[in-house]
């Protein structure tokens, strides 16, 4: 009788893990609130570029840069010297027309290897974004190797420029191209395969096409020496005139680029979306810097069979 | 510092050498030792139950098929060995002083069976077998559970509490909150690293070479070791000692051919698989289909010879090849050849010192590689991924007398891994990794009195690359209040010295990594308690709770877009993660209905710096509830049906909570879409699924014939594998991607010759 009930104590406390063992979900938060977010480019060596302002919207709603345009805000970016004071201030104005886009006062250089910060006061709630870009340094083309190509053919563009650099690690670039006159005809293949729609949204899409960053280390140089980099035929979408730019990219738009390309291309599990890495204080978007090299190349189509 | 501790490994081995000298001496006791096999085959059986009736005297046979007895006071006895489907066997031996009897016993298989003796061989296997976190599948289960397209040794475990399906595509194993990364698979001793087919829809162990396969779900004893969660061993079947035997199978995927036999001094096996659908292939061409590949296929080959030396002596060469083969042009310009497989070759050598002392001595080989190629608009892209490693290992298991069982041992081997990826003809990345590694165990099983059993052990560590030593200990105790109750308790720290970077969609490109400098090794600790009962009837109700740690775990990071140039210890991101739940199994295996009901709660977390702001995130196979059901029903003598039903919360998944668009990029002519999210904070729907099949099993003139017919998802059921978001002009579209969402039928054919 005694091991009956003993038996019966040991199947109760077999069982009880599972009295706590409720459903662990994550709980069905409500929408967060829209965060505001900005975008500006700034080029080295060029005037200081316009920042847009909106707020990010949820996955129910249509996409509408005017309709999640942030309107009055203070919008001021700072040139910060190597301790940290501020050294410069440049502030912006909303454009008259366009609601949401700030254009600077003055024209003024954005100056290589300079560190520069963008400042938006005057939102909801007394909130202000912060963000920081370090301008990547000026590089030259030096030569590239044909200024007409034969698409797959056995030359592919090579071009070779002085290295650029950047505080604290490799220079990263990447490679950029632009159809200039781009025709639906002209299309190469492995894009044409993808196309659908009406020609001028298929030639908007695949007009301008970028790579992936590769360091520098990519073109075997760990020196100052010159860099020569081959341009993948990957990168061209159509026929015809294209510039080729070569750009180095600051911390900001690498971080960007790199984990923008894994939440598009899935490279974790299938449905998990990792968040890309943004350097927004306060809120979110992109605050980046490059330099940048061109060259214009005409790409003929290989000759039929 | 660190060679220190190696330089006192050939000390301890002398010094546990002289205690099996000491022990090896005649005494006023008797010894019994032998080895089980099956007497219709000759094939040895692992975990045999042995026991000297009316005594406390017992034990199972080891991985080799032996078991051994000590100090037993002369007498006569009964020896009992029991065995699932297999008559018991019932001897009576007298013993006397000094004596080392030696008692080979062939237990005959009760294909008619008498239920009470098939039954009580199941429970004692049970009885023995069951030891914490441990589980034992038996491969005609494998093959009568209803499988997509083919029987599966790892969907037929993913039926046991704490082992979890990330999919219905995917054969991976996710035990206890780890993924398949945390699982060492051996076969025939050797490591197997990727033992997918079909990009991972079923794994490459084909049932009919398995003689034997093994889970250790966690808190593995000392001689496992090498990764932070469980150990599948598998061993497959010596071939028929007595008489040349075939069988074949014809399936709707592939098709496959077994031959065994005896020859003067042993025997053989060979058994062949490959897939069969290029017909289906062709057909789908000529009706010119778009999306269908240009070639695949995949095959596996296993073999083994064994040479039954002496009594004591007996070697065996044995040999898995096994590749899967694509070419695919996925698109116009653009294409993709994939070639991954594994090749694995061991030599065995079983020998018997005395009956006190007993010893296993393995050379081994295993080759893993991965080699896709794109080639996209003109622009290739190429990885290689080879493992080579060459190994040797020996296991000594030493019987001083009833109370203990010692077994130590060491695995040394030569590693040698290349990860090497070109981007347009340009070496991007290209990293030899040659490591040598050295483990070795000690481990002694207590048993002080009849109703205990203390396990402790520790095992030693040295992994050359980045000059890693560590030390793990494990500890295990058993108590049985009862006749029907064990209470066992388990720990272990686990180190893990390699990488895997896996998805569940395509296994053909699974990345494995080593640690090195500046990256070390995983390590984790593992906890475990069970309640094991046996109702009565055949029924057995088992709970066990665990809890798990894992530190310093290592991964590629996704976000590395530049490999070139970097060090090694950038390309990864390191993080940490724990685990924790609980495990019932209620098993009946009397009757014309049997089957088993497998329930897990379980939990688990990872921490990376750089996802989620650094929270702890579930990763995608995290299932808090998972409900398993398996139901066979003896209908006839010659009809058999089956079915599995399964239950589970949905998995985690990543609804984005915002978007926005970069309109204004300079680097791109269409705005991009960004999606602002947390990391896998939300839960797909429940999942549940229904399977059932019937086999009709009899002779066809010379052969034994098992004609299959099988229905997965039998209701329909539409469970979400995914949500995929994606942008449809300025709307976010969300398209659900279904798991098996129709009824499959599946019909195969086997005869047996």
């Amino acid at each position: 009788m005694a091991e009956k009930i003993d038996f019966k104590i040991c199947l109760v406390l077999m069982l009880l893990p599972l009295i706590g063992a409720c459903d662990i979900l994550a709980p069905n938060k409500g929408q967060p609130p829209p965060e505001y977010m900005v975008e500006s480019y700034q080029k080295a060596g060029q005037w200081l570029q316009p920042v847009y302002l909106s707020r990010t919207a949820s996955l129910e709603e249509d996409y509408s840069f005017s309709e999640l345009a942030v309107s009055g805000a203070a919008v001021r970016i700072e040139k910060i010297g190597p301790d940290g004071a501020v050294q410069e201030t440049y502030p912006y104005r909303e454009k008259a027309s366009q609601s949401g886009v700030y254009l600077p006062n003055a024209a003024t250089f954005v100056q290589p290897l300079q560190k520069y910060r963008l400042v938006v006061e005057g939102l909801e709630a007394g909130q202000t974004l912060r963000a920081e870009t370090v301008v990547p340094d000026t590089f030259q083309l030096a030569r590239s190797n044909a200024d007409t190509l034969t698409y797959q053919g056995d030359t592919q563009l090579e071009t070779t420029v002085t290295p650029s650099s950047y505080p604290g690690r490799r220079a990263i670039y990447m490679f950029v191209s632009e159809a200039l006159e781009p025709r639906i005809d002209q299309m190469v293949p492995f894009y044409k395969g993808f196309a659908t729609g009406d020609s001028a949204a298929i030639i908007q899409q695949n007009r301008k096409k970028s790579s992936m960053p590769i360091n520098a280390a990519q073109y075997g140089s760990d020196d100052d020496g010159p860099l020569r980099m081959k341009g993948p035929w990957l990168m061209f979408s159509f026929y015809g005139p294209t510039r080729v730019s070569i750009r180095a990219i600051d911390d900001n738009f690498y971080d960007f680029t790199r984990s923008d390309m894994a939440q598009e291309s899935g490279t974790t599990g299938p449905g998990e979306i990792p968040g890309v890495l943004e350097h927004v204080e306060g809120g979110t978007g992109v605050f980046s810097s490059y330099a940048e090299v061109s060259t214009i190349v005409y790409l003929r189509a290989p000759a039929g069979p | 510092m660190i060679l220190l501790p190696m330089r006192r490994l050939p000390l301890l081995l002398f010094s546990f050498l002289v205690t099996v000298s000491a022990y090896g001496q005649p005494d006023e006791t008797a010894s019994m030792s032998g080895m089980v096999e099956d007497a219709s085959t000759g094939e040895t059986l692992i975990g045999a139950n042995v026991l000297l009736k009316g005594t406390t005297v017992g034990t199972a046979t080891n991985n080799r098929g032996y078991f051994t007895f000590t100090g037993i006071a002369p007498g006569t006895y009964t020896v009992t060995c029991s065995f699932v489907g297999y008559k018991t066997y019932h001897q009576k031996v007298t013993l006397s002083a000094g004596e080392e009897y030696r008692a080979d016993i062939e237990l005959v298989s009760d294909e008619v069976a008498i239920e009470e003796v098939v039954v009580s061989a199941r429970e004692e296997k049970a009885r023995k077998m069951r030891r914490i976190g441990s589980a034992q599948l038996d491969t005609e289960v494998i093959k009568e559970m209803p499988a997509m397209l083919e029987p599966d040794v790892f969907r037929s475990l993913q039926l046991l509490p704490g082992v979890q399906a990330a999919s219905d595509y995917s054969s991976g194993l996710y035990i206890r909150g780890g993924g398949p990364a945390q699982t060492l698979i051996l076969l025939d001793n050797t490591t197997v690293y990727n033992p997918s087919h079909f990009f991972g829809l079923f794994s490459t162990f084909n049932p009919d070479a398995i003689k034997d396969v093994r889970l250790y779900k966690g808190t593995a004893p000392a001689q496992y070791g090498g990764r932070l969660g469980a150990v599948v061993d598998i061993y497959n079947k010596d071939g028929n000692r007595r008489t040349t035997h075939g069988g074949v199978s014809v399936g709707l995927l592939a098709s496959r051919a077994t031959v065994e036999g005896p020859h003067p001094v042993g025997s053989w096996m060979l058994a062949v698989r490959r897939s069969t659908l290029e017909p289906l292939l062709n057909m789908l061409h000529k009706q010119e289909i778009e999306g269908i590949p240009d070639n695949f296929y995949f095959y596996d080959v296993n073999g083994k010879l064994n040479i039954d030396a002496s009594q004591n002596n007996r070697m065996s060469l044995a040999f898995y090849a096994g590749t899967d083969r694509l070419a695919f042009p996925f698109s116009e310009d653009a294409s993709a050849k994939v070639r991954y497989g594994n090749r694995t070759l061991s030599a065995n050598w079983m020998h018997i010192f005395s009956d006190r002392l007993f010893a296993n001595f393995t050379i081994t080989a295993s080759r893993y590689f991965s080699r896709p190629i794109f080639s996209v608009a003109g622009t290739p892209f190429q990885r290689n991924n080879t493992i080579t490693d060459y190994s040797v290992k020996s296991d000594f298991e030493l019987t001083p007398d009833n109370h203990h069982n010692l077994t130590a041992g060491f695995w040394a081997g030569d590693f040698s891994l290349r990860f090497a990826d070109r981007f347009d003809e340009k070496v991007m990345i290209d990293k030899h990794l040659p490591s040598q590694y050295l483990y070795w165990y000690a481990q002694d099983r207590y048993e002080p009195a009849k109703r205990w059993a203390l396990q402790g052990g520790i095992r030693g560590s040295y992994f050359s690359r980045g000059s890693y030593l560590r030390f793990a200990p494990r500890f295990s105790v058993e108590y049985q209040p009862l006749k029907n109750v064990r209470l066992q308790l388990g720990y272990g720290r686990y180190h893990q010295f390699l990488t895997l970077i896996s998805s569940e969609m395509f296994t053909a490109f699974d990345l494995w990594l080593t640690a090195g400098e500046d990256v070390p090794p995983a390590y984790g600790d593992q906890l475990s308690l069970g309640v094991k009962t046996n109702l009565g009837r055949g029924v057995h109700l088992d709970t066990e709770v665990y809890a798990r740690t894992m530190e310093d775990l290592f991964e590629l990071d996704p976000r590395t877009a530049d490999i070139t140039g970097r060090s090694y210890s950038e390309l990864f991101h390191y993080g940490q993660g724990y685990a924790y739940g609980a495990e019932v199994l209620l098993e009946k295996r009397r009757g014309r209905f049997n089957g088993q009901l497998a329930y897990t709660f379980g939990i688990t977390r990872r921490q990376f710096p750089d996802v989620n702001r650094g929270s702890y995130y579930p990763p995608k196979y995290d299932r808090t509830h998972d409900l398993k059901a398996v139901l066979n029903v003896d209908i006839t003598e010659h009809w058999r049906a089956s079915s599995v039903f399964s239950l589970a919360s949905g998995q985690a998944y990543t609804r984005p909570s915002a978007r926005y668009r970069l309109s204004h990029s300079p680097f791109r002519s269409v705005p991009a879409s960004v999606f602002v999210t947390s990391f896998n904070n939300r839960r797909l729907p429940s999942y549940h699924r229904l399977d059932v099949g019937v086999t009709r099993s009899g002779r066809f003139f010379f052969a034994g014939y098992q004609l299959q017919l099988q229905v997965l998802n039998v209701y329909s059921q539409r469970n979400i594998w995914f949500y995929l978001f994606q942008l449809n002009g300025e709307k976010v579209e969300k398209t659900e991607v279904p798991q098996i969402p129709i009824p499959l039928p599946n019909v195969s054919l086997s005869l047996e010759f």
